[in-house]
């Protein structure tokens, strides 16, 4: 059952409250990111600061948290993005997100600024806001392991910021649970700016159940499933199995995407990851896929790191920086983690240094005396931890690519690798299409988690190479399934083990919650989830030529060869299927939403407010 | 002898908590805090995870018994188990403290000790054992367990003392 409660904190004031919210004021927007989004939308002043006081910080477990529910504890991290000044959605999971709800919560809004880093306690109805200025500069690792000590408890569960955070890096992150993290769209930053360390927690409540006897065999069958071919690539090598897979459809970006294939994929593919340095799998709570790969390095400089290894993250240190070795690739992955900032857009924005150091336009005396070159990972190790100090020209990186490219000019934009400022994910668009406009269109910037297009891609059911009308009607679909995953808190690697995923997630949900939720009510709600974040957009003063990809993806083709064209994205079959994509949304040509569409939705106030 | 009880594979167990889920569904909602298998995750920096679940280990000489002030604790003479006398346990605790594998919870509803009947109520088929979906747990003897670890590693054909060198195998 929902819990009907969300608990407000105001840092400025030192003040918390709770407000009642029924479940059926919850259900249209499910909970996760579509209850985050709207609560953000509600609370937040249009046109505020990012990283002022008034940013609103939402934390929201999807309604499945803490039930048998196969993946179903995870909780969704909701601001004004530093990186993007649009909306800043983020996924993490785990015990964090059924101990919000055990503490009697629905969703956790956070406002104001404290007046010096602070942390906060929640045990239940309990809420307290501790002074912690000597937790500054603490890895995410060790601020856990403090706050259990100073809390006197192991069985709180702590969300907190690295030192990336403090200092506001624009692509900060929060990690929860040692190694999870809402990583992207810079949400690490806005808890820093607002001087909140970590959010430590207890709930000692039970998540009660309206019909357990449905609810248990229909969990059970599912985790069974789980069990199959549609989840081994996720338990076998892991997400970083891709790396050849993309390396072989062309699509793996290397040097900063110069390169579409790399040809040291073999000694940094998942194979090999597995093979040599792979030395435990571990599942989220409430998992039993188990996919987190967790790799130590044994010899050579790199020994003694250890972190978790999924294909984002490697992508982003190895062919990214056309890096070969596996053993830098773990540690500037640890690093990234312990400071608290996002790997994909840490690793793009010093790919991009990179470049612009071979290309002249940054020198050895911009880089602080070094001279990072592809290929060179212990360069851009040195540029990370730079990044997270902000010292020297690890102060330009930390705004993040766009921000960089702006201010270095000369050219660099045109290798500055974003959408809307958010750093794209490991996937080159020109060989994907329909990737290639879910990178145009996204709402929160050159995404792959929001806007799956890779799916209608390599699945085949577009044309990859060519794109037009048809890849939009193919994104909105997976852009409002994903909706419904980042919404109910149900993890996206489960996706293939449902055989009608509207008819068994509206079944589970009902015997969660009681309430009533058809294949029809669930379709409609992820259009409004989707059409929801998008007007939070509008409202935030978002532009058509915001829809765009970076000049590298529709000017430079990928090279050729034998037996292959080069591959790009030409301008036409962009705006070809950018307006397929508004078409199928229902939107006006220049991407607004009709105000009779977002009353359809059940989104009046909004039609009010920037209905077309 | 020894009688059988729930044990768990750390090499197998993920951590994924669906134990804990499913033996507090007893009390008609989830909450590992009153499950009688309890998940422990030691991860530190420095080395590999510790990762595995820990219920009643139905001890020969249980300490939990010989601790209880009220005499509430008695075994089961045919399954080993553990009975709690409601009336009598008033939620002291001392059981708690004194079990060497913090094995016992107090039922937070009831204020009364609980501990895994290795689920008796439902004709002893231990509903966590059914939920692990890695087949890390299993209701058995350490005898029995030993035999089980000792087939598996002669079929793996991976002794420990021939990993590493497996593992940097090109």
């Amino acid at each position: 059952m929902y819990r009907e409660r969300i608990l407000y904190v105001d840092l400025s004031r030192g003040k918390s409250w709770v407000e009642q919210r029924e479940a059926r004021q919850i259900q249209p927007y499910l909970g996760g990111v579509g209850l985050g989004a709207r609560l953000l939308y509600d609370h937040l002043r249009p046109g505020a600061d990012p990283l002022g006081p008034e940013n609103v910080l939402v934390f929201a477990p999807g309604p499945f948290a803490g039930t048998l529910v196969p993946t179903g504890s995870k909780h969704a991290v909701v601001a004004k993005s530093p990186l993007t000044g649009m909306i800043g959605d983020s996924l993490s999971g785990s015990f964090w997100s059924h101990t919000l709800r055990r503490a009697g919560y629905d969703a956790l809004v956070i406002t104001g600024r404290a007046a010096e880093l602070s942390y906060l306690v929640i045990h239940d109805d309990q809420v307290h806001l501790c002074p912690a200025p000597r937790l500054a500069g603490l890895d995410t690792w060790a601020t856990e392991d403090a706050l259990r000590r100073e809390i006197g408890s192991d069985e709180f569960s702590v969300a907190t910021i690295g030192p990336a955070g403090e200092r506001l890096v624009r692509f900060a992150l929060i990690a929860n649970d040692r190694s999870r993290m809402a990583g992207r769209t810079g949400l690490g930053a806005v808890m820093g700016a607002k001087n909140l360390k970590a959010i430590a927690m207890r709930g000692s409540q039970t998540i009660r159940i309206v019909d357990m006897a449905t609810l248990e065999p229909l969990a059970m069958e599912l985790a069974h499933r789980c069990q199959g071919p549609m989840t081994e690539k996720y338990r076998g090598l892991g997400t970083p199995s891709n790396v050849l897979v993309f390396d072989y459809l062309r699509t793996l970006p290397t040097r900063n995407y110069r390169h579409t294939t790399f040809e040291g994929a073999e000694k940094v593919s998942g194979e090999m990851l597995n093979r040599r340095y792979v030395e435990r799998v571990v599942a989220c709570a409430g998992c039993p896929v188990a996919c987190e790969h967790v790799a130590a390095v044994r010899d050579g400089p790199y020994a003694g790191a250890r972190s978790r290894m999924d294909y984002e993250p490697l992508y982003a240190v190895t062919s990214l920086w056309g890096v070969d070795d596996l053993r830098p690739a773990i540690r500037a992955v640890e690093l990234a983690g312990l400071a608290g900032m996002d790997a994909i857009s840490a690793g793009t924005v010093v790919a991009w240094a990179m470049e612009c150091f071979e290309a002249g336009i940054l020198t050895r005396a911009d880089c602080d005396g070094l001279e990072p070159r592809f290929g060179d990972a212990a360069a851009g190790i040195a540029l990370l931890e730079k990044i997270v100090r902000r010292e020297g020209i690890g102060d330009l990186l930390a705004e993040g690519t766009r921000r960089a490219a702006a201010q270095v000019g000369r050219g660099s934009e045109a290798f500055a690798m974003h959408v809307k400022g958010l750093e794209m994910a490991g996937y080159d668009p020109r060989g994907l299409k329909t990737m290639a406009l879910g990178y145009a269109v996204g709402t929160r910037g050159a995404c792959h988690n929001r806007a799956p297009g890779y799916n209608a891609d390599i699945q085949g059911r577009v044309d990859r190479f060519n794109g037009g009308p048809d890849h939009g009607a193919a994104l909105v679909e997976l852009e409002d399934k994903a909706a419904l995953f980042d919404s109910l808190g149900l993890c996206k690697f489960i996706r293939a083990v449902f055989g009608d995923f509207y008819a068994e997630v509206g079944r589970l949900y009902q015997a969660v919650t009681g309430l009533e939720m058809t294949p029809e009510m669930l379709e409609q709600a992820g259009a409004r989830i989707c059409n929801l974040k998008k007007a939070f957009n509008i409202r935030e003063g978002w532009v058509a030529a915001e829809d765009w990809l970076p000049l590298r993806a529709l000017a430079d083709p990928t090279p050729g060869g034998p037996n292959r064209e080069p591959l790009v994205v030409t301008e036409t079959e962009l705006r070809a299927m950018i307006a397929g994509y508004y078409a199928a949304r229902g939107w006006t040509a220049d991407g607004l939403i009709p105000k009779s569409q977002l009353i359809a939705l059940g989104l009046e106030d909004i039609a009010r407010n920037v209905g077309a | 002898m020894q009688k059988p009880f729930i044990v768990c594979d750390p090499e197998k167990c993920t951590g994924c908590q669906m134990c804990e889920f499913a033996c507090s569904a007893r009390y008609g909602g989830y909450n590992p805090l009153a499950s009688h298998i309890r998940l422990v995750r030691i991860t530190e920096r420095a080395r590999p995870a510790h990762i595995m679940a820990i219920a009643c280990r139905l001890c020969d000489e249980p300490t939990c018994m010989k601790a209880c002030p009220r005499q509430c604790i008695s075994v089961s003479a045919t399954s080993g188990i553990m009975l709690v006398d409601k009336d009598v346990c008033n939620g002291c605790g001392w059981c708690v403290e004194a079990c060497e594998f913090g094995a016992v919870t107090i039922n937070h509803g009831e204020r009364i000790v609980s501990m895994c009947n290795l689920c008796e109520d439902r004709g002893g088929r231990p509903r966590c054992v059914e939920v692990c979906v890695h087949d890390a747990l299993a209701l058995t003897t350490p005898a029995e367990m030993a035999a089980r670890r000792r087939r598996e590693i002669v079929r793996s054909g991976i002794l420990p003392e021939m990993r590493p060198a497996l593992r940097e195998r090109p």
